[in-house]
């Protein structure tokens, strides 16, 4: 513990000492660490951006003649409480409203409609879905399962288009993925180029702490709690801006959501994994 | 050592066939022209460098195929003194010595006390809170020795420690180091002063070339 304590002191001691010139190294992390909260802010609004579509996100259930008022409640339920998708309303039209609906579309349809002798159309439940990664990856089960059911007869809904969004917004999340990977790479390459440029001054002093026989963690330790210090006053810097910036755009757009707090932690972690391995890179070169 | 060789770049020979002893306690002067391979002697002992060939052993233990932490510990029972002194010129006497004192796991009002006895022991004591780069030049070799002292080290190497010094304090400096070995430490210093060999009734190994002259 005394060694430990020592080592802490001496690492605070390092921040004060290099407080001119690490500044390069904070605000590029800062920069960094910013871009890489843009990724996270964008992905986590994917869904936002989906369900500027739900209008289209429809499912028309033709359902059999005759079903009774528990069968239907029963489907309604179902649909309701379905593990698939995310439902946001049902509507339920029986035989004699979508005849009605029918007829009111144009008046030689409702002078045929007249002449027929009983109503041919069937009852239909219309449900709307909210547009997720997750309704757009289910919908065909969701479908599916629909059409097993003995109260419907068929389901019509835009799977091509259903396909293509999601398709569409796989590509967009796995590039975010892939932005978000090479940027935290530059934040790793930066990271070591520009620790081991602050450390080259001070070659000389651990030249000195391996001479009086320091162990490679016991003079690593001081540099890890210094970059620490920086990891953390970057990323918090970058999120207290991003924080900002966020509660102001929410007022144009009050359906922007935050970087969920799981992303944020990994994020956070990845920093600060970053900054002890790039730490660990640059001083190794000292070593000798 | 033992047909010991050290060889820098493949093709530079800097120690070759070196076979010596050297018993505990016993003060040696290690002479020879600058480039005899004195400094790569002193590096080999307390593991900056690894021998090419043959055997190296300090303190009963293969130096050879030692890890970093192994040299690490070796260090840490080895005190050195360098000509250009080697401490951290931005802190201070006490900063630098209890650097050292804590490597070695001492606990801070130990390291306090080791520091104080060491540092009047060499006269050093109204220097403690003064940062080196204000100390004049033989004042940094009396603080370099005080942190090889800190430890209480089993051996001291020196390489050329009075090699920048006037020779007032050259022999300041010996007497110190004479005091240290009578206290018990072995002592091998590197010098091509020989002036400075004669006046003392030391071993001397002559290097020269890289090879032990008889």
């Amino acid at each position: 513990m005394t060694k430990f304590f020592f080592l802490i002191r001496l690492g605070l001691r390092n921040i004060v000492q290099h407080r001119k010139t690490s500044w390069p190294l904070i605000l590029s992390l800062f920069v960094l660490i910013s871009l890489n909260l843009l990724l996270l802010l964008g992905r986590a609004n994917i869904n936002t951006g989906l369900d500027f579509l739900a209008s289209r996100a429809r499912l028309e259930i033709i359902l059999r003649k005759g079903l009774s008022q528990e069968e239907v409640a029963s489907l309604i339920g179902w649909v309701r409480d379905n593990r698939f998708v995310s439902v946001r309303n049902i509507t339920f039209r029986d035989e004699t409203e979508n005849l009605n609906d029918f007829a009111a579309q144009d008046e030689t349809l409702a002078q045929a409609v007249e002449l027929l002798g009983e109503n041919p159309l069937p009852p239909t439940l219309t449900v709307q879905c909210s547009l997720s990664l997750e309704t757009l990856k289910n919908i065909d089960g969701f479908a599916g399962a629909l059409e097993k059911r003995g109260e419907v007869l068929a389901v019509i809904y835009p799977g091509e288009w259903f396909a293509l969004l999601f398709r569409i917004t796989r590509g967009a999340e796995l590039f975010f993925l892939f932005l978000l990977g090479a940027l935290f790479l530059v934040t790793y390459i930066l990271w070591v180029s520009i620790f081991k440029a602050t450390l080259y001054p001070l070659k000389e002093e651990i030249e000195i702490m391996e001479i009086v026989g320091g162990t490679k963690l016991y003079i690593r330790t001081p540099f890890y709690i210094e970059s620490l210090f920086y990891a953390l006053l970057s990323f918090g810097g970058s999120l207290a801006l991003f924080h900002h910036l966020f509660s102001m755009a929410r007022i144009p757009l009050p359906g922007l959501s935050f970087i969920p707090p799981e992303d944020l932690a990994a994020a956070g972690g990845l920093t600060l994994l970053l900054a002890i391995l790039g730490t660990e890179k640059a001083i190794n070169r000292f070593f000798r | 050592m033992s047909h010991l060789y050290k060889t820098y770049l493949k093709t530079w020979p800097a120690l070759k066939d070196i076979n010596i002893t050297v018993s505990d306690r016993e003060f040696v002067f290690l002479t020879g022209p600058s480039g005899a391979g004195k400094s790569t002697f002193l590096k080999l002992i307390y593991g900056e460098e690894r021998p090419t060939r043959g055997e190296l052993y300090v303190f009963g233990k293969k130096v050879r195929k030692m890890s970093h932490r192994g040299r690490a510990l070796l260090r840490q029972k080895i005190g050195v003194v360098f000509q250009d002194f080697k401490l951290i010129l931005t802190k201070t006497v006490y900063e630098n010595m209890a650097l050292a004192a804590n490597v070695v796991g001492l606990s801070p009002s130990v390291a306090h006390t080791r520091i104080l006895e060491v540092l009047s022991t060499l006269h050093m004591g109204h220097k403690i809170k003064t940062p080196v780069y204000q100390l004049s030049g033989g004042e940094q070799q009396r603080a370099a020795i005080a942190r090889a002292l800190v430890t209480s080290p089993r051996i001291i190497l020196a390489d050329e420690p009075t090699g920048n010094l006037d020779p007032s304090l050259s022999s300041t400096i010996m007497d110190l180091l004479k005091q240290i070995n009578a206290n018990g430490t072995t002592v091998i210093m590197a010098t091509h002063d020989y002036n400075l060999v004669d006046r003392y009734p030391f071993r001397r190994i002559e290097l020269e070339e890289g090879r032990i002259r008889d």
